[in-house]
């Protein structure tokens, strides 16, 4: 039409939706991360060892853990050779996954040379899935809850 | 001679349940059609194999222009109970970038 002016034409309205999506949160489980990390030549073997000895100490454990190892070690740039080795699981019993956490620590001292750096993260899952629900089940309403503990920003 | 398509586009990821949506879109409108011709659906499952259990479904949008590519069967069952490291799958589109097409000439 010119510089900032634009014309807009054709636009029209239908039915508003019957139903509405919700998205449903759930309890999960819990869930562990847990990571350890090698440097220097043969980063990588040394990394794919330890995940080695992580599968089969876990191996009778009632979870399915999800191993790997993050990062390359290109040839020539030992110095620069990082890979970290992840685990991660899930689990109903926060307790299963306790061991998880203490057999990546465990390689500190019972593992390939000169794994450093373990962090062990746990936490509960909530799990999200969605559905549809008829609107005229629905009225809307907001409720706020404040927490009792929570402090005003510094 | 080959080059890599983050040498003339770039990619955004989202995410949707076990959902990842992959937005290529082109530095300059004049490569869209190199794009949508080499860029098929097959060729971003193929690039990404390792990461995509379900299918690719590829979607045109000539006139921003991009391609928007919907992969499923990719974030592990969805961002707050999945395993992975990058939970959103955020990752995938630098993945993306680093595949190799014909190049124009």
């Amino acid at each position: 039409m010119g510089p900032d002016r634009v014309q807009v034409a054709g636009a029209r309205g239908g039915p508003r939706p019957d139903r509405l999506k919700v998205s449903v949160g759930y309890r999960a489980g819990h869930k562990v991360e847990a990571e350890i990390s090698y440097s220097g030549p043969r980063a990588d073997r040394r990394a794919a060892l330890a995940a080695d000895v992580l599968a089969a100490r876990l191996a009778g454990l009632p979870v399915r853990p999800r191993i790997g190892v993050l990062g390359v070690a290109p040839p020539g740039a030992d110095e620069h050779a990082e890979c970290r080795v992840r685990v991660a699981a899930l689990a109903a019993d926060p307790d299963v996954l306790d061991t998880v956490g203490h057999e990546v620590e465990a390689l500190y001292t019972n593992g390939p040379a000169g794994g450093g750096g373990v962090r062990v993260f746990t936490g509960e899952v909530i799990g999200v899935v969605s559905t549809l629900v008829a609107r005229s089940t629905v009225t809307p309403s907001v409720t706020i809850l404040e927490a009792g503990d929570a402090r005003p920003a510094a | 001679m080959p080059v890599r398509l983050h040498e003339f586009a770039h990619c955004r990821a989202g995410d949707k349940g076990n959902v990842a949506t992959l937005t290529v879109i082109p530095y300059s409108d004049a490569d869209y059609p190199l794009l949508v011709r080499e860029l098929t659906a097959e060729r971003v499952r193929a690039q990404l194999a390792r990461h995509v259990g379900g299918s690719v479904l590829r979607y045109e949008l000539p006139l921003l222009p991009a391609l928007q590519f919907v992969c499923t069967g990719v974030l592990d069952g969805g961002v707050t109970t999945s395993l992975a490291l990058d939970t959103h799958g955020k990752s995938l589109s630098s993945r993306l970038l680093a595949l190799e097409l014909p190049s124009e000439s």
